[in-house]
């Protein structure tokens, strides 16, 4: 079992449903996402495009953070996810340094969304688990795929960019996908063998 | 989040410290309630973030509070899907700027910076104090009540009901005004509100000034979008900006507000240059083989029967709904000494003179580039194809052109949507399978009239005239008009100059916001002024709200109770929700705060007016109610389950009475569509093309607008039985010129504007706020996203325009039109044409006392103008691409 | 009396220090000017100073007993209690800057030997007890012990002083825009900053050492090779040299009153004291440059980052208090343990 997430830039409009829907399902406080689209553009005048990349934590397979991480608070699961244990943090940061796709997120305060206000009942029920002073990013919404569902993004995804599944299984979705559209993942040069892999790019 | 202040944040520091500030205490949101704790619970939901608000979703809450907004799996039209907006719904719910409990002003002064000194009182006494208001403007003239709707609230199925309970012809809508693009689609097809493009077989499709979906989040347009993307479908977007949608396709920049020319240009290359087109659609389903005569006039039958058209093998005039030979499609004969010409000899000849070198000149795309697009989208049509659907042979055409607001709204702008219909009526796609559908009813609607042409639905159908007029915003004189808050503010600040026989003493709102989202603020500020009383049945503290004398505070989205009929949306359509007909349903949260259900607020004030009971009262009205868009196929009162008018009934009661009387609910109640949330009925795929009831030659679409003349020509009889000119219009024909048969080349009033405003704004939804339907603006989530999007809440410019007024990245300018000026940051992309200026979204202006995030980003709508000249004289549409000069804003010491 | 103006500022600054850190524990972090974008700041950059001194310190003293130098031994010794204050105060530091304060010892717990940060605590704790044990006496001038001890402190030293080269290693690009005089520079600064700090020990102490101005002028040179490398390495790139220049130009100059001193003036304390201080404000600018060098630029590359602004760094006045501090701190544990140990 080993999970990969394929993205389809061709489909993706850069609506970030998907960084919203992951803001919703995990309750981050207020300036912290756990993904991202970036944004830029290609080309010049006339011959201009819009041009996005979303990105999720890529929970590679070799990852940088987990050999910085001086704790061990940073692990990785049988099935490639890339976890952290908040238990352990210690907020040293450098896993943030080594991170060469700026996903991870130091708590330096869990504030509020609105500015000046009070906590929601929404963050009240949703940010017991987020401690200040620890790094969090993108964990895939395991919750979610104990249950047996897919993470957040990839079913709010309006244009159906995205795709997870198993690439141990060569007749999965996510496997196919890869095959057939040549999928190639961000930064592979760095070795750091990235866990999600971008088609029509 | 570090303590380094984002640049929102920054802004939102400063605007505390240089604005006058509220300052309110942060609102004590109140504990879990211990015995929700642990308990689970999901409702069905209907989303109202967007215009568009059909997704299902499903709303979970923990512990009592609501923790997630997600789409329902396996529902159409989302599939389980959602946007961006969807799922930021939950912040508008827990907003701590919401009113949330009914108030009164106390201090009489008015003002967006003024505070009113509310004070808290009962739902009594504000619904006292309503009734009395409303009470005494219905003795004084019933006329004097304007009810103002607007996307802020869609989930009301009393509005319209009461306004006509009360006896005032004067429910206005704020949105419309800068979206008036439903004239043509009325006119051609008998459709509403918009034609829209078959995405599951158009390969090559032309779009103007409008969007599929992804350009402004639209999640079934997204869905569809991207599906026929992956096909292989072919976008050519024409637009000042490289958009979501254009960098999925062809880009082919163009000067903003010029877009007339560019279509007029490809429709002349069609017509003289190629001459390949559908020749049997233009002959059987057009007017164009009418024969017309020298006073632009249908030749009729012994001067006043059915319409004549040449027959070429007997070589005799004949009602068109003779047996012919063959029709004569061109040609100049002589009838009873009179000298006519086909229409589509007409057409051609007014034609010759829009060459591609004449419209490069104007609008800047290059002639080849014109000649290679109407090249492309004849190729792509494939004339003459058929294909098979449910045993039905329907004509295919797999080629369309659609064009939409940011082409039709200015003046000519219904003549740019009426060219856009030509140009797709010469390759004969108008309701076929690939082509140009309209997206209302589906059924026998595109019937001929007695003169053989489609009959005019919607707002094609002429409002009448009255002299003086009954309506604020001036329909007697725009009798094509969409919603116009614009007219009805000049005619607030100008009645004599608009002959109104009557004062608009109250303004009843309900989710409408014009003073943010239409023009000139300040106006319409001053026009609130002069009314003697202002209720806003408010969500948020907004700049209506602000204003008003009574605040009544209304539900947030999550917590409306509604039943709903599925509308067919208004981008694109595909085979996920083709023939499809729904009811939805929205399971209410529990109510936050002292809120009420708009609904509620509706039959309480009509029960205090005594106008809720009996004859011509509220429920009387709702009986006799048809759905505007989907006619008999809404939720309508029907048959023996209409209202007895003398009983009262719960908002559920009526619901599920129209649920029984749905014709599709298979006696469904309310009870069954709680079961699932939604009740489907699918009809078959063939009776969704129009083409399905009118087929081969039993109707005839208009390709010489003669409905369009008729209008103008009485419109004018009417204007000098009465010895008055068009108000606020110089001279007549400056009007009358827009209502010609045939589309030709006017100037709008930014046309060649004085050497100095070189440059012309535009504007485009994003993905992040496509309407104010819940204050997105103000949801601190999205916030938090279009803080970070390059093209947001930024003032865009081309790198060579950039260079050559010395403006560098960052810098902070001021835009300002004629009739308006703002300021913001300057960003440099290459996504823009030289000439254009971009201003995105929907920011700025905001109050003293609304959310902080609505007082930031430069505010568009400042630009644009209330002035009648600038208007549409056909649909009454401002002119959404003022022109504009730039400069370095001053730094204040 | 001057002894005494300067423990009473030390006591203030200590206390400022124990302020600020619990201020810091109820606010968090975000008391200062860092950022998702910028991690690392004024506090690291303290951290690598105080280790970095101590390190040359360190390993001055452990040559010192290998070659069982009898002549320089009183000056180790001297020494030695500022090194012990200078790991205590980069201990201090370090721990101001974590998120979970006190959760630092699950490091030791964490068994992670494939992180550099692991192996840095581990070089860090052991030359703080070496120094400790040194510091108690209990390391005699020659024999077994005094070998062993000096070779575990010489590789410990030298460990954690090559281990910080290791901190930024993700942030290095491949090509000639490498900096593969990053070890080299971290070494000399070391060595550098401790022998600086050794020569004010000796001025301090009354100590004559003629032989130091003529090592400082050696491990100025040292400090700069790697400097100037980097800063031709990077000729031609579009990236404006993150004050390269102004730090070479002050070694330079460095340099050049050390060679002036050496030649005309041999031995003048208040010279001497003036460029020992040049040194350490030089190897202070150099620790900055290292920190914002790698951070200054997007994490992504081009065209992605496009629209990101630049992360920029100015710590606020709570971060400088708190550094100060702990400079404080440093100087009071310096003058308690001398006070100590004097008869």
């Amino acid at each position: 079992m080993r999970y990969a997430m394929v993205i389809d830039l061709q489909k993706c409009v850069g609506c970030n449903s998907c960084t919203v829907a992951c803001r919703a399902e995990q309750g981050t406080p207020a300036g912290v996402h756990f993904h991202k689209v970036v944004k830029y553009e290609a080309g010049r005048y006339p011959n201009a495009k819009m041009k996005f990349l979303p990105m999720p934590c890529m929970h590679c397979q070799n990852p940088p953070c987990l050999k910085v991480c001086p704790t061990g608070a940073t692990y990785q699961c049988e099935d490639g996810l890339v976890l952290i244990d908040h238990d352990k943090c210690i907020g040293c940061r450098a896993c943030m340094v080594a991170c060469p796709y700026e996903t991870r997120h130091f708590l330096w305060d869990v504030a509020c969304y609105f500015d000046g206000q009070l906590p929601t009942p929404f963050e009240q029920v949703k940010q017991d688990s987020f401690d200040r002073g620890t790094v969090v990013k993108c964990n895939f919404c395991v919750q979610r795929l104990v249950q047996g569902r897919l993470p957040a993004c990839v079913e709010t995804c309006p244009s159906q960019a995205r795709t997870f599944g198993d690439l141990d299984d060569p007749e999965s979705e996510a496997s196919r996908l890869i095959v057939l559209h040549r999928g190639t993942r961000f930064r592979e040069e760095l070795g750091t063998e990235p866990s999600v892999y971008y088609i029509k790019g | 989040m570090a303590r380094k202040k984002t640049d929102y944040e920054r802004m939102l520091k400063s605007i505390k410290t240089t604005q006058e500030w509220f300052e309110p205490s942060p609102y004590k949101w109140q504990r879990v309630d211990p015995k929700e704790k642990g308990g689970k619970k999901t409702l069905y939901g209907l989303c109202r973030a967007c215009m568009q608000g059909d997704c299902s979703t499903l709303v979970h809450l923990e512990d009592g509070v609501v923790t997630r907004v997600e789409g329902n799996p396996d529902t159409p039209p989302n599939y389980g899907s959602l946007c961006a907006k969807g799922n930021a719904e939950i912040m508008g719910l827990y907003n701590p700027y919401r009113v949330k409990t009914p108030m009164v002003r106390t201090n009489p002064l008015k003002g967006l910076d003024v505070d009113p000194m509310w004070k808290e009182v009962s739902w009594g006494e504000a619904m006292d104090l309503t009734a009395e208001g409303l009470k005494k403007v219905r003795e004084k003239d019933a006329r004097g009540l304007v009810i103002c709707e607007g996307w802020g609230e869609r989930d009301t199925i009393f509005r319209q009901p009461f306004g006509h309970a009360f006896g005032t012809p004067n429910e206005i809508g704020s949105h419309g005004a800068l979206c008036t693009v439903h004239y043509a689609t009325g006119l051609i097809q008998s459709g509403y509100p918009v034609a829209v493009v078959d995405l599951e077989y158009c390969q090559y499709h032309i779009t103007l000034g409008r969007s599929l979906g992804p350009n402004f989040g639209i999640v079934p347009g997204m869905r569809k979008f991207s599906k026929a993307v992956e096909r292989g479908m072919k976008l050519v977007v024409v637009d000042p900006r490289s958009s979501y949608e254009a960098s999925k396709g062809e880009w082919v920049p163009i000067r903003p507000g010029t877009d007339l020319a560019f279509l007029l240009a490809m429709a002349h290359v069609i017509l003289h240059e190629i001459k390949v087109y559908d020749k049997f659609f233009l002959l059987n389903r057009t007017n164009a083989p009418y024969l017309i005569g020298p006073d632009g006039k249908y030749v009729r039958e012994a001067g006043k029967g059915k319409p004549l058209m040449w027959d070429d093998l007997e070589n005799k005039a004949k009602p068109f709904d003779a047996q012919f030979g063959e029709i004569a499609l061109q040609g100049t004969r002589e009838i009873s000494g009179v000298t006519c010409k086909t229409a589509f000899d007409m057409i051609c000849e007014e034609y010759v003179r829009y060459t591609p070198e004449w419209a490069e000149e104007i609008c800047t795309v290059p002639a080849k580039t014109i000649r290679r697009l109407a090249k492309e989208f004849i190729e792509n049509a494939r004339i003459g194809s058929t294909i098979e659907i449910d045993g039905f042979t329907f004509p295919f055409r797999p080629a369309s052109l659609n064009v939409e607001r940011n082409v039709t709204n200015r003046r000519g702008g219904t003549y740019a949507d009426l060219v856009g219909k030509i140009i797709n009526m010469l390759v004969g796609n108008i309701e076929v399978p690939g082509g140009c559908l309209s997206c209302s009813y589906r059924g026998p609607i595109m019937g001929p009239t007695g003169d053989g042409t489609v009959t005019p639905g919607y707002e094609a159908v002429p409002k009448p005239f009255k002299f003086p007029p009954d309506h604020l915003s001036m329909a007697e004189f725009y009798p094509h008009q969409h919603t116009a808050p614009h007219l009805a503010i000049n005619a607030i600040l100008n009645p004599e100059k608009y002959h109104l026989p009557y004062r608009a003493e109250a303004w009843m709102s309900v989710g409408g916001n014009p003073i943010r989202q239409n023009a000139q603020p300040e106006s319409y500020v001053e026009g609130f002024k002069k009314l003697s009383f202002v209720v806003s049945i408010a969500y948020h503290m907004d700049e209506v709200a602000i204003l008003s004398d009574v605040l009544l505070p209304e539900h947030s989205a999550l917590e409306r109770f509604r039943v709903a009929p599925f509308y067919l949306q208004h981008q694109s359509i595909d085979n996920e929700v083709n023939g499809l007909k729904m009811i939805q349903l929205r399971e209410a949260v529990p109510p936050l705060f002292n809120t009420r259900h708009v609904d509620d607020i509706f039959m309480e004030l009509a029960e205090r007016l005594g106008i809720l009971y009996g004859e011509g009262g509220l429920y009387d009205q709702l009986n006799k109610a048809i759905d505007w868009v989907d006619k008999a196929d809404g939720l309508n009162m029907n048959g023996q389950w209409k209202l007895d008018v003398e009983k009262k009934y719960t908002l559920e009661e009526i619901f599920d009475r129209q649920i029984r009387g749905w014709p599709y609910s298979d006696g469904k109640g309310l009870e069954d569509l709680k079961k699932k949330g939604n009740i489907q009925y699918w009809k078959p795929r063939k009776e969704f093309y129009l083409y399905y009831y009118f087929p081969d030659n039993k109707t005839r679409h208009p390709i010489y607008m003669t409905g369009l003349k008729e209008v103008g020509d009485e419109l004018r009889a009417n204007l000098e039985k009465h010895n008055i000119g068009f108000p606020g219009i110089e001279n007549m024909d400056y009007i009358f010129d827009l209502y010609r048969p045939i589309p030709h080349w006017v100037e709008t009033s930014e046309y060649k504007p004085p050497k100095e405003y070189d440059l012309w704004a535009i504007n485009w939804k994003t993905p992040y706020i496509g309407n104010d339907a819940s204050n997105l603006t103000g949801n601190p989530w999205l916030a938090e996203i279009y803080a970070k999007d390059p093209w947001e809440s930024v003032i865009l410019l081309n790198p060579v325009t950039a260079q050559r007024k010395r403006l560098d990245e960052g810098a902070r300018i001021v835009v300002e039109s004629r009739y308006g000026k703002i300021e913001g940051r300057l960003r440099i992309s290459e996504l823009f044409h030289p000439d254009a200026v971009g201003v995105g979204g929907s920011y700025g202006l905001g109050t003293r006392q609304s959310s902080p995030l609505n007082r930031l980003g430069p505010n568009f709508n400042a630009l644009l103008s209330l002035e009648d000249k600038t208007l549409d004289g056909v649909s009454g549409g401002q002119d959404t691409a003022p022109a504009v000069k730039i400069y370095r804003e001053e730094v204040k010491l | 009396m001057t002894s005494w103006i300067i423990i009473l500022a030390a006591s203030i600054l200590s206390i400022i220090w124990v302020v600020m850190f619990f201020r810091q524990l109820t606010s968090g972090l975000t008391a200062t000017a860092l950022d998702d974008k910028f991690t690392w700041g004024l506090y690291v950059q303290g951290f690598f100073y105080f280790s970095a001194l101590a390190g040359g310190i360190l390993i001055f003293i452990a040559l010192v007993s290998l070659f069982e130098i009898s002549t320089l031994r009183p000056l180790a010794e001297t020494a030695a209690v500022v090194s012990f204050a200078c790991l205590v105060s980069a201990a201090l530091l370090l721990g101001s800057d974590l998120g979970k304060p006190f959760r630092g010892a699950r490091i030791l717990t964490g068994k992670n030997f494939a992180s550099p940060l692991t192996w840095d605590f581990y070089m860090l704790s052991i030359c703080g007890i070496l120094n400790l044990v040194f510091l108690l006496g209990l390391i005699p001038g020659k024999g077994f012990l005094n070998m062993v001890w000096s070779v575990l402190c010489l590789i410990a030293a030298l460990g954690y002083v090559m281990i910080h080269t290791l901190f930024f290693l993700s942030r290095v690009e491949a090509g000639f825009r490498s900096q593969p005089f990053f070890g080299m520079d971290t070494l000399a600064q070391s060595l550098w900053g401790g022998m600086a700090l050794v020569n004010l020990i000796a001025l301090a102490s009354g100590y004559k050492t003629p032989g130091l101005t003529t090592l400082l002028i050696v491990l100025t040179v040292l400090a700069l090779i790697p400097l100037a490398g980097a800063k031709i390495a990077s000729l031609g790139s579009t990236n404006k040299g993150f004050s390269q220049i102004k730090i070479i130009a002050l070694d330079v100059a460095v340099l050049i009153i050390l060679l002036l001193i050496r030649l005309f003036s041999p031995g003048n304390p208040i010279y001497l004291s003036i460029v020992s201080v040049l040194i350490l404000t030089a190897v202070f600018l150099e620790k900055s440059h290292l920190i914002r060098q790698y951070q200054r630029k997007p994490t992504l590359p081009l065209p992605y980052s496009r629209y990101e602004e630049v992360p920029d760094y100015s710590p606020t006045l709570g971060e400088w208090a708190l550094t100060a501090g702990s400079v404080g701190v440093c100087t009071l544990l310096i003058s308690l343990m001398l006070y100590l140990k004097m008869p």
